[in-house]
């Protein structure tokens, strides 16, 4: 139990930073530029709309903000979770504005069977994924409404098992060729693109788990909890002073924690102490 | 702290927060003014407010108004009865009565019936995956977040956060925050306990805290959190109801504590009941002159000074403390995904010296004897240990005075 305290941002170059803006400010007086999202024109001077990161292509002029939902793309990898069961579908939470699907004729069937989808694999659909189960998935293609086309097509899409998921900001999470990982401190992550993260446990022979719908319900052991646990709130401490997600980062600031007991991490001051640790570290990486 | 009206326009009647508490006064026959306003503001800063009050003659008749009008009543109705004996009926009447209304803490409580089979609480979807990772996970004393099965998250505290109010506090455990105001105000007594004030809970489920509460959909929940913030609070036990009494049967103050919850993870009474406790201890009720002039009118004077005030004793206010049953275990402060987890929690309301003074289950599930023992003892020990770094806080808080930045709402 304590006071509250005023916390400054503890980020080492926020203050030098030009791209960063809020609500109203002015981007720029030149009426060169095309409005993108996030902006709009105001006396002639572009103003940002929405708090968060300028972007230019060209004379597009873009402000990708700090928190949103999530904007799916062609090709990313999400972590979601199942709401409804319908005919040939599987509607999706993934954090967009609308929940995404998940055709039946887009999942392998177990034991990698390739056929067509017949009547009694809709009527057997609940067995493979039912509401509130967890899968990875990759985003096949975006209907006009925004609203997202989902496969799980590949033997490391699929159900999830045991583990913990941390929703984040979508934009806290780095675009990276894999969002899949096996972190050397014994655990493995899956960093989705629409913000949830996904931890679980390393599995023993990476063939067993691939795309089934089996999920092993042996008890995980205490260490490897340990590891999970302290990852996730590695993650919480990252996002909440808002430092970019991938493989390194997650290691960096894990690393950083282990003089501390996990549950101390989300204390404030000690959650400062390891991302300032953990922004250094990065910054000597970069170098 | 402006909230004045000039002394002309607060002599109209006001609405009153809550409508049938306060009866509507008839016009004063002597003088033809205008009835003495319902609810006692303070005038300008600087002076003392004065209001003339009624002679007592001239109250109305009707109602149960205080206990010389209930042995009225009763001489009237009975008139061969002697006096004597009226007053003793009236007096077991009135004990009988007060049995009902007082909770005396016990050294185990009793369990209240739960009020539906339901739990309404902002909720989750978990997979059974994840369940079964998180029943392992309490089974071996090591939860998602790192804390063992009786640790609670990070508490922020702060009080004297709405300017407004007589006393508030803001709480924040984990991502769960809750915003308490109470203010004082004038009131009746209840006629069976005539020389004790009494407080009253509204607890306001915002939508900010989740979509769930859009429209009507918090008030099933804030009826219940109200309902049991009343059983646990409203009682000499834990707060002494004597001390905001000013006339015996006439006026008393009544403390409005209105809990507005502003983000939902898990474990709502706790924080609720430490910010009450808070907000309680923050309290300051202006002291109050009373006076009769020659005629039996009596006047009620507030001192406008904001130094010169009464604090509420908050020591044996209890705070509660939740465990919900995971699996053969029981944990304190669930988030919602252990709470999705749990069927079945237990409610219990401990003082600082470790006495349970109320206890109750909520959920669908059902608890065995033995584990609703265990879960007592856990919740006791949990719960004197939730008082001292509290009371600690508070007092360390007041010390720093206006030294302290303040956070609010923006920290």
């Amino acid at each position: 139990m304590r006071l509250p305290d005023i916390r400054k941002p503890v980020s080492l170059s926020t203050f030098d930073r030009k791209d960063l803006v809020v609500p109203g400010d002015v981007i720029t007086s030149d009426t060169g530029f095309m409005r993108g999202h996030g902006t709009y024109v105001d006396e002639d001077k572009l103003t940002a709309s929405v708090a968060g990161e300028v972007q230019r292509v060209d004379k597009l002029i873009c402000v990708r903000p700090l928190k949103t939902r999530f904007n799916g793309e062609v090709g990313d990898v999400v972590v979601g979770r199942i709401t409804e069961v319908q005919q040939k579908r599987w509607k999706v939470e993934t954090n967009s504005r609308l929940d995404s699907v998940l055709l039946l004729s887009s999942v392998n069937l177990p034991g990698g069977e390739l056929r067509r989808r017949s009547a009694e694999d809709e009527l057997t659909m609940r067995e493979y994924l039912q509401e509130g189960d967890l899968i990875s998935a990759e985003v096949q293609s975006v209907f006009a409404d925004g609203a997202l086309s989902l496969h799980t097509r590949s033997l490391k899409y699929g159900k999830l098992g045991q583990g913990v998921v941390v929703q984040l900001s979508p934009s806290l999470i780095k675009r990276q060729k894999s969002h899949f990982h096996n972190l050397p401190c014994g655990a493995s992550i899956i960093l989705g693109n629409n913000g949830y993260v996904w931890l679980y446990p390393t599995p023993e022979n990476q063939e067993e788990e691939a795309g089934g719908f089996y999920t092993s319900l042996e008890p995980v052991s205490l260490s490897d909890r340990e590891v999970i646990s302290r990852l996730r709130n590695c993650l919480l401490a990252l996002a909440a002073h808002k430092v970019l997600l991938f493989d390194t980062s997650v290691l960096y600031c894990y690393e950083s924690s282990l003089q501390h007991q996990v549950k101390d991490i989300l204390k404030p001051e000690v959650m400062e102490e390891i991302v300032m640790l953990t922004q250094q570290k990065l910054l000597e990486h970069e170098a | 702290m402006g909230w004045e009206s000039p002394p002309g326009i607060s002599a109209q009647a006001q609405p009153h927060r809550s409508p049938g508490s306060c009866s509507p006064r008839p016009r004063c026959s002597r003088c033809r003014s205008p009835p003495p306003p319902p609810r006692f503001r303070r005038a300008s800063r600087g002076r003392w407010s004065v209001w003339k009050l009624q002679p007592r003659a001239e109250l109305p008749k009707t109602g149960l108004g205080s206990r010389e009008q209930l042995c009225g009543r009763r001489d009237n109705k009975t008139p061969q009865s002697q006096p004597g004996s009226v007053s003793l009926a009236v007096c077991v009447c009135v004990c009988l009565a007060r049995l009902r209304w007082v909770r005396l803490p016990a050294p185990v409580g009793r369990v209240l019936a739960p009020s539906g089979t339901r739990s309404i609480m902002a909720t989750v979807r978990v997979s059974e995956a994840e369940k079964v990772y998180i029943l392992h996970g309490i089974r071996d004393d090591l939860r998602v977040d790192g804390r063992g099965c009786e640790d609670y998250r990070h508490v922020e505290i702060e009080t004297d956060v709405v300017s407004n109010t007589d006393g508030s506090a803001k709480v924040t455990l984990g991502h769960t925050a809750v915003l308490v105001g109470i203010k004082a105000d004038i009131g009746k007594p209840t006629p069976l306990i005539p020389n004790e004030g009494y407080l009253e809970f509204f607890v306001d489920c915002s939508a900010n805290a989740t979509p769930e509460f859009e429209g009507r959909g918090g008030d099933e929940l804030g009826t219940e959190l109200s309902n049991t913030l009343y059983k646990v609070f409203n009682n000499k036990h834990s707060v002494d109801l004597k001390s905001l009494c000013i006339s015996a049967g006439e006026h008393c103050w009544v403390l409005y504590v209105d809990v507005l919850l502003l983000q939902c993870d898990g474990n709502l009474y706790d924080a609720i009941s430490i910010a009450i406790k808070a907000a309680l201890f923050n309290t300051k009720i202006p002291k109050v002159h009373i006076s009769a002039d020659e005629e039996g009118a009596k006047e009620i004077e507030l001192s406008d000074d904001p130094y010169d005030c009464v604090r509420l004793n908050v020591e044996n206010v209890p705070c509660i403390v939740t465990l919900c049953k995971v699996g053969h275990r029981h944990v304190v402060d669930a988030t919602l995904q252990e709470k999705a987890c749990s069927v079945a929690s237990l409610i219990i309301s401990v003082t600082n010296k470790g006495t349970v003074t109320c206890t109750r289950k909520v959920g669908g599930g059902s608890l065995d004897p033995e584990s609703i023992f265990e879960m007592t003892q856990a919740g006791k020990r949990v719960g004197k240990a939730l008082h001292a770094p509290l009371m600690k806080l508070l007092r360390q808080e007041e010390s720093l005075g206006k030294k302290r930045q303040k956070v609010g709402f923006l920290g």
